[in-house]
């Protein structure tokens, strides 16, 4: 009797321990397939800010308006939250992002239309001197570019 | 009480088994994680490396409202060209010449090699003046300029 249950226990045991061991399986395979989840979503997130480049290329100005020409050289694209000129917010709707053919792109310097203008209304001239500007994109990344004038 | 004993050291074993399976899968996930993260930042410092060394020279002038450019990598490595601006410094207007010329000015430049381009600016009505910034932009993201005045290159 007591061979028995033995033999019966290990059984169980093997048996319990596949059927677990099959569903942990699964559940992981699900779960690194998914690419969801605390651990992948903290290496994840760190590795799109480092892939995130942008440059600036070029500043040109007008009576009312700041020109800046920048250059996503990252391997993700790049989408602008927030703009900073001299260290003052610029609402959303005093500011463009276009391509170099006049398109608008909305906020996103995609990896496809990399050279992009982004045209900032002022409302008059900056004045002369060393200027600042800081586009924060929605990774939390945040480039500071400054340019004379 | 044997019955019982038995039961409970397939509980106990049971729950070793699952503790050791979640801490090795965990840990094979977060090694693998991290690996891409590393490759990563090997990727973005080498992009950066990259960047810092890359060198063109420009030289050129505007005649007739003909564009004659020369660029040049003195860099130690190739450098892509993916467009090249104009900004008309008397209109205060930047055009790119790839929307001017409506083909694609790309070119890969090997380290010592030229490329040419001689490019009619005023045509499709679109009128550039004699002074103008050229700006030749790369694929890592560096812009090399040339400042034309009264159609001759400023030093």
């Amino acid at each position: 009797m007591r061979a028995i249950s033995q033999v019966f226990a290990s059984l169980m045991l093997i048996a319990i321990t596949l059927a677990v061991m099959a569903l942990y399986v699964v559940n992981l395979s699900a779960y690194a397939g998914a690419k969801k989840g605390l651990i992948y979503e903290v290496f994840s997130y760190r590795r799109k800010q480092l892939l995130e480049r942008l440059s600036l290329i070029y500043v040109f100005t007008n009576s009312t308006h700041v020109n800046l020409v920048v250059y996503n050289y990252g391997d993700v694209d790049i989408v602008v939250k927030t703009i900073l000129l001299d260290n003052d917010n610029i609402p959303r709707e005093n500011y463009t992002i276009i391509n170099v053919y006049g398109e608008d792109l909305g906020d996103v310097i995609s990896t496809s239309n990399r050279l992009a203008i982004i045209s900032i209304k002022t409302g008059m001239s900056l004045t002369k001197g060393v200027h600042v500007v800081t586009l924060i994109t929605e990774s939390n990344n945040a480039f500071t570019f400054t340019f004379g004038v | 009480m044997s019955r019982k004993k038995s039961i409970s050291n397939i509980i106990g074993a049971l729950l070793f088994i699952l503790a050791l399976t979640i801490v090795i899968s965990i840990t094979i996930i977060i090694l693998t994680e991290y690996s891409k993260f590393v490759d990563t930042v090997r990727y973005t410092e080498s992009l950066e490396q990259e960047r810092d060394i890359e060198k063109l020279h420009l030289s050129g002038a505007i005649t007739d409202g003909t564009l004659n450019l020369v660029i040049a990598n003195i860099g130690p490595i190739t450098v892509n060209i993916i467009d090249i601006l104009i900004h008309d410094l008397e209109n205060n207007t930047l055009l790119s010449l790839s929307n001017i010329t409506k083909t694609d000015i790309n070119k890969v430049l090997n380290p010592g090699e030229e490329a040419s381009y001689n490019i009619q600016l005023n045509s499709n009505n679109i009128i550039i003046s004699n002074s103008t910034v050229i700006i030749v932009v790369t694929s890592r993201g560096r812009s090399f300029t040339l400042l034309i005045e009264s159609g001759e290159a400023m030093p």
